[in-house]
């Protein structure tokens, strides 16, 4: 019931995802947004005050800022205060460099706020072979501060082909600092897409991190793995990409656009300095084609109410078309593995540490 | 008590909104949504703990335009809510 109310579409997004700035001091070779430098005319700090007023006054629940590194934003600090009062949750994910124990005291004073600190290594030599050199011990650094301060944190890991055999000591790191692990989708968009095929999981990997997860309940994946979810756990997350239904993503410029791995010029719908927020949600033309997007060869397979299609943004960046099926969903999966003769999966059992 | 003379409010860390099938609530606990099919039933002040749902539909919407069954479907609800700690009883 929920997914088909969801399927209509909502009078305004769930949750925004925002990049509140392009400014980042890492250079981390999978960067969906293809940060480092800020963009020329980023919105202003009152502009963002009014974006943040135009959410809560659409009654949008959760904020989730990112980049860029937003904390490299001088008046970060002013904008996620005047977003709690306006009573919006903010999530922040921050690459974790500039968190020192002043900043993870500021922050433990927060409410209505969560933080996801990126690492993809349970080791510097992978890690920082992803987000670069030194990044590692400066994350590790991080985290002792907001453990410290009695902050709380979650650890982001995009799932790669090169952190996939450290996943269990990975889970192990974050339970040491009481944190949960998160487990998000390498997706081939931004300097992701000249990267894909050195960095992207194998599909074996996937058909085997859909095992894993099975039996790793608190490994937590948000909206980025329901292509692969089994039945345990669709109760966790969405079972359906959430493009332009129930979430949007907002560039730092302003651009709007369905999805922060969508940031192509085919599906902007337009831009909060020239167009309300509630307009571009409810009318643009982007949003109303991925409401109704049907991946018509995958509605007769037997997972299709578990993912409808899959995520659009990987169909896109690898057939150049958000009609296509996700190729990397547990059926085409297994597809191609009945075809390559490597179905079942013990011979990873000895690489996962 | 009778079910239907119980008052919600809203549980710590939960919100809710208006939408076109009735009401949709978030908690910050996972986070997580929980829709309730009530159509225009319900608004987010209901949960003021003010009325029952009883007064609340009698006043609202005078409580002949709703069936008895109808009420007690959303009672459910509501009450499917509680135990999920969405709402608490007030």
């Amino acid at each position: 019931m929920s997914v088909e109310m969801a399927r209509r579409g909502l009078r305004a997004p769930v949750n925004v995802a925002w990049e509140i700035t392009q400014r980042c001091n890492l250079h981390c070779i999978h960067c969906l947004s293809d940060s480092g430098v800020p963009s020329e005319r980023e919105l202003t700090t009152h502009e963002c005050r009014d974006l943040i007023n135009q959410l809560a006054a659409l009654k949008v629940f959760q904020i989730n800022i990112g980049g860029g590194e937003p904390f490299l934003r001088e008046d970060f600090f002013e904008l996620l205060i005047h977003s709690h009062e306006k009573g919006l949750v903010t999530c922040v994910s921050t690459n974790g460099t500039v968190i020192n124990n002043r900043v993870a005291q500021e922050l433990s004073g927060l409410k209505m706020f969560y933080l996801q600190v990126s690492l993809d290594g349970a080791t510097a030599a992978i890690n920082d072979r992803i987000r670069g050199k030194g990044t590692y011990d400066k994350i590790l650094n991080a985290l002792n501060c907001l453990a410290r301060q009695g902050v709380s944190f979650s650890i982001n890991t995009v799932l790669t082909r090169l952190n996939f055999p450290q996943l269990n000591t990975l889970r192990a790191l974050a339970a040491d600092y009481g944190a949960e692990l998160r487990v998000s989708r390498f997706r081939p968009s931004g300097r992701g897409k000249s990267i894909n095929k050195y960095l992207g999981p194998t599909k074996e990997q996937l058909e085997f991190f859909a095992e894993w997860l099975k039996e790793h309940d608190l490994v937590r994946t948000g909206d980025s793995f329901f292509c692969l979810t089994s039945e345990s756990r669709r109760r966790k997350g969405l079972d359906m990409c959430g493009a332009a239904k129930m979430t949007c993503c907002i560039s730092p410029t302003g651009d709007f656009y369905p999805c922060a791995f969508l940031q192509e010029e085919p599906f902007l719908a337009g831009n909060v300095r020239r167009a309300s927020l509630k307009d571009l949600w409810n009318n643009s033309a982007v949003f109303l084609q991925l409401r109704n997007l049907e991946v018509k060869t995958c509605t007769t397979c037997l997972r299709f109410e578990m993912c409808r299609g899959g995520c659009p943004a990987v169909a896109y960046h690898t057939y150049h078309d958000i009609h296509y099926p996700d190729p990397e969903c547990l059926v085409n999966l297994r597809i191609d593995a009945e075809k390559k003769g490597t179905l079942g999966l013990a011979k990873y059992s000895y690489a996962l540490r | 008590m009778n079910k239907v003379d119980l008052r919600y409010i809203l549980a710590p860390g939960t919100q809710v909104r208006e939408e076109e099938f009735g009401l949709l609530f978030y908690t910050m606990a996972g986070p997580r949504l929980y829709f309730l099919s009530s159509g225009k039933l319900l608004s987010s002040l209901f949960f003021e703990g003010e009325c029952t749902l009883e007064q609340w539909i009698k006043q609202k919407c005078g409580k002949e335009a709703v069936s008895d069954d109808r009420i007690i479907e959303i009672e459910r609800n509501l009450s499917q809510l509680k135990g999920k700690g969405v709402i608490i009883e007030c």
